[in-house]
């Protein structure tokens, strides 16, 4: 007995087939779609793509693909070859016992091909589990596997079923009292989650109140802000305007500015004229100081040996002079007095005559000429008198006695000494006049004879 | 200044040092001294040229005294 004569006709196959669908792990569900290209493309039609969330869609594409195919062992034994080492100890069971030795020894004594899956009773009865029902129904359904009737039976039996049920029914049991310890559980959670959403009420209550103080606090802000706004484009209009009034300020300064500094330029290049001119003239004139300082500074060096000679000469006179009044001391002025007789009347009418000179009254005197007369004229009767008395050897024989000779020479003695003695007044009175510091009261009269008078005191 | 040359060219010597002193005094006491010091040169000049005048009157009364009192033949 084939496996598709069997009963599978109490077996729905959809109901099976979509049970083994739901068993399946995506990716072996994914790996048979690929396998099948016109499953593929019918679960990719409309740009779907294979993913895990839309698993639903692609089972239900799958199952419409297995109703057309009527759900033949072509189209299920990829979904089937996929699913069967899912249930892992029922798989390790069946594949250990097809691969051993028993079975081998079982299929010669039975005379079974190779491809011939049969299970003995007592080992079907070792296997097979009442629990496990959905996985043998699948089995039954899909697999190449050869069962006997009551094999099936046993698997799809009512009875079967209903043992399966009470089993079912446990589990459902069990299942509800941890269900039920459950709910407490979550009932405890409830009452947890109800206090704390009542906190959290109150805290949203809290919130809303501060969400309102917020909103009233964002509606003042926002009419700040517009008022901030309006003040803002009020600045901005008059920053516009300041700017240009600042533009057109800055470009008048400019403009006063370059005029300043043209005239500034002008201004320098006339002054550096000036200072040009005046530098010219400072040069000349520093030229000219310094030659008029080299002409004083030989000026005064001039001065300066002028002034030695001076007081040499000033050394010169004193030693004359005490020389002469050495000379002068040895000398009997009585003695020569009496000689000399005509001295003290001499110095006298010179006195008298310089108490009553007037030397305004004539203006036409000169002193080159009157001078040079009066002196010279002196000064030849004395070159003649030394003459005479030089030559007096020759001369006094020459023209008659030796006695008229010198007898004749007496005045001539006279006159000179008389004219030596009136130049030496003479040039007391000269030196007088002409080295004497003349006084503004000096000078109230033409007179000289306080003048001379003065400077004899001195 | 111009008073002064003119008693100069008329040979009145103390008068015109006379005014020039005066002249070199009003000068120092107003601060003037470039004045004061541009007229030493001048009063120099002027008082030599009056000593000059004295000592040729003194020559002449002199020469004229030697000669009345017949001390000296100086009329030669």
């Amino acid at each position: 007995m084939s496996a598709n004569d069997k009963p599978r006709g109490a077996l729905d196959r959809e109901k099976t087939f979509e049970l083994l669908l739901s068993q399946l792990p995506w990716r072996s569900l994914r790996k048979c779609i690929q396998a099948n290209t016109d499953l593929h493309k019918q679960c990719t039609l409309g740009g779907y793509r294979l993913e895990p969330k839309k698993r639903k869609r692609l089972v239900q594409v799958v199952l419409k693909e297995a109703r057309k195919a009527d759900f033949s062992d072509a189209f299920c034994n990829p979904f089937f070859a996929e699913w069967y080492p899912i249930p892992a100890d029922l798989h390790k069971e069946l594949e250990d016992y097809f691969h051993s030795d028993e079975y081998k020894a079982y299929r010669e004594k039975n005379d079974l091909g190779e491809d011939d899956y049969v299970l003995p009773d007592e080992v079907f009865e070792r296997v097979f589990n009442p629990a496990d029902v959905e996985k043998w129904t699948i089995l039954v359904a899909f697999s190449p596997m050869t069962l006997t009737e009551t094999q099936t039976a046993r698997i799809l039996d009512d009875e079967t079923g209903s043992g399966t049920l009470i089993e079912k029914l446990r589990k459902v049991e069990e299942d509800a009292d941890r269900l039920r310890s459950e709910n407490a559980r979550l009932k405890n959670e409830i009452a947890t989650l109800r206090r704390q959403q009542e906190q959290a009420s109150a805290d949203l209550q809290e919130l809303r109140g501060d969400r309102k103080t917020l909103q009233a606090a964002n509606e003042a802000l926002e009419k700040r802000a517009e008022a901030t706004q309006g003040e803002n484009r009020r600045l901005r209009a008059d920053l516009g305007e300041v700017r240009q009034q600042s533009e057109q300020r800055i470009a008048e300064l400019v403009a006063e500015l370059e005029r300043k500094v043209r005239q500034a330029d002008n201004d320098a290049q006339r002054v550096q004229q000036e200072a040009g001119d005046w530098r010219s003239r400072y040069e000349q004139q520093c030229e000219t100081t310094r030659s008029t300082r080299e002409e004083l500074e030989l000026t005064q060096a001039a001065l300066a040996e002028e002034k030695v000679r001076t007081l040499e000469l000033e050394k010169q006179v004193a030693l004359y002079q005490d020389f002469a009044t050495l000379i002068l001391s040895r000398i009997d002025w009585n003695d020569v007095g009496r000689q000399m007789k005509l001295t003290g009347d001499l110095k006298r009418l010179f006195s008298s005559l310089v108490r009553k000179l007037n030397y305004e009254e004539d203006r036409t005197l000169t002193l080159d000429g009157s001078l040079t007369h009066f002196w010279e004229g002196l000064v030849a009767r004395e070159r003649s008198l030394v003459h005479k008395v030089a030559q007096s050897n020759t001369l006094e024989v020459a023209g008659g006695t030796v006695e008229e000779y010198w007898r004749g020479l007496t005045d001539a003695f006279e006159d000179v000494q008389i004219g030596l003695e009136a130049r030496a007044v003479l040039l007391r009175m000269l030196h007088e006049i002409f080295y004497q510091i003349m006084e503004m009261e000096d000078l109230q009269s033409a007179k000289i004879a306080t003048l001379i008078a003065r400077a004899r005191k001195s | 200044m111009s008073r002064c040359a003119m008693l100069c060219q008329e040979e009145r010597w103390r008068e015109a040092l006379l005014l020039l002193r005066q002249v070199q005094e009003k000068a120092r006491k107003s601060g003037n001294l470039a004045l004061r010091d541009s007229l030493e040169a001048a009063r120099g000049k002027i008082e030599y040229s009056l000593r000059r005048q004295m000592a040729a009157a003194l020559l002449k009364s002199a020469e004229e005294l030697l000669r009345r009192e017949f001390l000296l033949d100086v009329g030669e």
